[in-house]
C-alpha cells in the first residue's frame, strides 16, 4: 500500500483529514469532559456525605 | 422485579455503570471495523474521488443528530407526563452529545460541499435547518442552566424540545419537499441503495458506532448528572442511597 498516496487523498487531504480530524478531536475532548466532569461530581458528594457523618454525633 | 424500578436515579445510576463498558467495546469494535472498511476496502468513487470517504462519517453524524433529538424530545414528553426526574436529567445529558454530532455533521459537510460543489455553504432548505437544529440544541442547554429551579429548568426544557422536535421531520423531507443543492437520501427503507453494497455497509457500521458511542457517552455523563443534581441533599436519605448502591466513599 502507497502511505503517500492514502494521505493524500487524490490532494483532497485538507478536506477528509479535516473531517476526520475533526470528528476525531470532538469525540476525545467530549470523553475527557464527560470524564472529568462525573471525577469531580463524585469528588464533591463524597466530601458532602464525609462532612454530614462528621457532624453527626458519636454513637 | 419491575424495569418502572430503575426510573428512579438512584437506582439507574449502578444499572448505568454496568452497562457502560459494554456499549464502549462495541462503540470501539464497530468504530475500528467501520473505519477499516470505509478508508481501506472501499474503492475510490468513481465521480467524486476519495473526498467521498467523508460519508463514512457524515451520514453517521447527520442521523445522529436527528435521533438524538427526538429522543430527547421522547424523554421530554415522559418528563412533562410522568414528571419522571430520570427523563429530564437523560434529556441534559443527550443534548450535548447532539450538539457535537449536529455541529460535526455541518462541519463535515462543508469540507464535503467544497470540492464536489464548490462552496462550503449554501442556505438551502437541508443545511439551513441542520443548522436551526443546532441552535434548538445550543438553546436548550441555555434554558436549562439560566434556571436556577431544576424543576422549573427541566419543564421549560422539555416544551422546547417537544416543540422543537418539528424541525426534524422537516430536515429529513427538505430535500424532497424544496429543490436543494444538498442531494436526496442515499439509503431509504423503501428503495434500493444508490451505492455499492460495501460502501453502504462501512456507512452503516459507522453509524452504528456513532449510536453506540452516544449511548456510552449518554450513560456516563447522566451518571455525573444523578450525582450533581444529589447533592445538598445530604440530610435526606438519597445521598446515601446513591453512595451506598455505588460505593463512591469506598474509592469504586
Amino acid at each position: 500500500m502507497n502511505w503517500a498516496a492514502f494521505f493524500s487523498m487524490d490532494a483532497r487531504a485538507f478536506y477528509m483529514w479535516g473531517s476526520f480530524g475533526a470528528f476525531v478531536v470532538a469525540i476525545m475532548l467530549e470523553i475527557t469532559l464527560v470524564r472529568l466532569r462525573g471525577k469531580r461530581a463524585q469528588a464533591e458528594i463524597g466530601e458532602e456525605l464525609m462532612a454530614d457523618k462528621a457532624k453527626r454525633p458519636a454513637q | 422485579m419491575s424495569l418502572f424500578k430503575y426510573s428512579s436515579p438512584t437506582a439507574f445510576y449502578p444499572l448505568a455503570g454496568k452497562l457502560v463498558p459494554w456499549f464502549a467495546a462495541l462503540a470501539a469494535i464497530f468504530a475500528v471495523i467501520g473505519l477499516y472498511l470505509g478508508l481501506f476496502v472501499a474503492p475510490e468513487d468513481f465521480q467524486q474521488g476519495e473526498v467521498y470517504r467523508i460519508i463514512f462519517i457524515h451520514v453517521p453524524a447527520a442521523w445522529m443528530a436527528m435521533v438524538i433529538y427526538l429522543a430527547m424530545a421522547m424523554y421530554g414528553v415522559m418528563a412533562l407526563t410522568f414528571n419522571t426526574r430520570l427523563s429530564a436529567m437523560m434529556m441534559e445529558a443527550l443534548a450535548p452529545t447532539g450538539a457535537i454530532f449536529t455541529a460535526l455533521a455541518l462541519w463535515t459537510g462543508a469540507l464535503w460541499g467544497k470540492p464536489t460543489w464548490g462552496t462550503y455553504w449554501a442556505w438551502d432548505a437541508r443545511m439551513t435547518s441542520t443548522l436551526i437544529l443546532l441552535f434548538l440544541y445550543i438553546g436548550y442547554l441555555a434554558l436549562i442552566n439560566a434556571i436556577e429551579d431544576k424543576k422549573r429548568a427541566d419543564k421549560a426544557g422539555a416544551l422546547l424540545v417537544i416543540v422543537g422536535s418539528v424541525n426534524v421531520p422537516i430536515i429529513y423531507f427538505s430535500v424532497k419537499w424544496w429543490n436543494t443543492l444538498h442531494q436526496g437520501a442515499s439509503v431509504s427503507v423503501t428503495a434500493s441503495p444508490k451505492m455499492a453494497a460495501i460502501m453502504l455497509w462501512a456507512m452503516l457500521i459507522m453509524a452504528i458506532a456513532c449510536w453506540t458511542y452516544a449511548i456510552t457517552i449518554s450513560l456516563v455523563r447522566v451518571r455525573a448528572i444523578i450525582l450533581e443534581r444529589e447533592r445538598g441533599r445530604s440530610h435526606s436519605t438519597r445521598v446515601a442511597n446513591t453512595l451506598s448502591a455505588t460505593n463512591i466513599v469506598a474509592g469504586s
